[in-house]
């Protein structure tokens, strides 16, 4: 399938929407906790619809900044071989980040 | 230079300094460097994953004065982008698209990242 910049960059303004919204939810939230505290912290996190609004959070943050990436990519980047090297080191760092705290957040509920 | 290896946007070299070019050009490098704040976030909830001890490590290097400066900076990177990310999507519904808002909207752009920034910081009690 063809890359359509232009369903990527609407893409790219709904998950900004998104993740504003819940980054403002989630900071009023984790306002009543102290993030010093491993308790206080994984009870938060043990409550499945925290969890799952922070799984939603981070998941349109990643979404979006690879898409901000990819435009960074094809406005710098014009080697074809580098180009290419760059994409996959960009995709390996996000994929892993991603799994890494996926794991992480079922662990805790 | 072949035509398809000029360079397409934005030509950071030739540009004259101005509000405008400034701030999209911060918005690009602040969108770039925030990614080190995914990897600490990332880093925070696997370590909060792994047991207390992990945590409590964690914890210990998030509070030298080196990571507290770090997550200033990020702190102010992250607010920054998301005020300029609101004011373009103004922008993307038309608003606020004449010469004169848009050097008014960034001037309210960085004074409310400045403020969300001192705010986020006093409240994760970084060093106010």
């Amino acid at each position: 399938m063809k890359y359509s910049y232009s369903t990527a960059w609407i893409f790219q303004k709904l998950l900004a929407l998104i993740f504003l919204l819940l980054l403002i939810y989630l900071t009023f939230s984790l306002n009543n906790i102290s993030l010093n505290s491993y308790i206080e912290t994984t009870n938060w996190f043990s409550n499945k619809i925290n969890s799952f609004l922070f799984f939603v959070l981070f998941t349109s943050i990643v979404l979006h900044s690879n898409l901000g990436l990819n435009s960074i990519i094809d406005d710098y980047v014009h080697e074809k071989e580098s180009k290419k090297i760059i994409i996959v080191l960009k995709n390996s760092f996000l994929v892993i980040i991603y799994i890494v705290t996926v794991i992480s957040l079922i662990l805790l509920i | 230079m072949k035509k398809s290896e000029l360079p397409i946007s934005p030509h950071l070299q030739i540009y004259k300094p101005q509000i405008t070019s400034v701030l999209s050009i911060a918005h690009r490098i602040t969108g770039f460097f925030l990614n080190f704040l995914i990897i600490f976030v990332s880093l925070w909830l696997l370590s909060l994953s792994l047991g207390e001890t992990f945590f409590n490590y964690f914890i210990e290097f998030s509070n030298t004065i080196f990571m507290k400066l770090v997550m200033s900076i990020s702190i102010f990177g992250l607010s920054y982008h998301a005020m300029n990310g609101i004011r373009h999507i103004f922008w993307d519904f038309g608003f606020f698209l004449n010469n004169s808002s848009a050097l008014i909207s960034g001037i309210i752009v960085i004074s409310l990242a400045f403020m969300l920034s001192v705010l986020l910081i006093y409240k994760l009690g970084l060093f106010l």
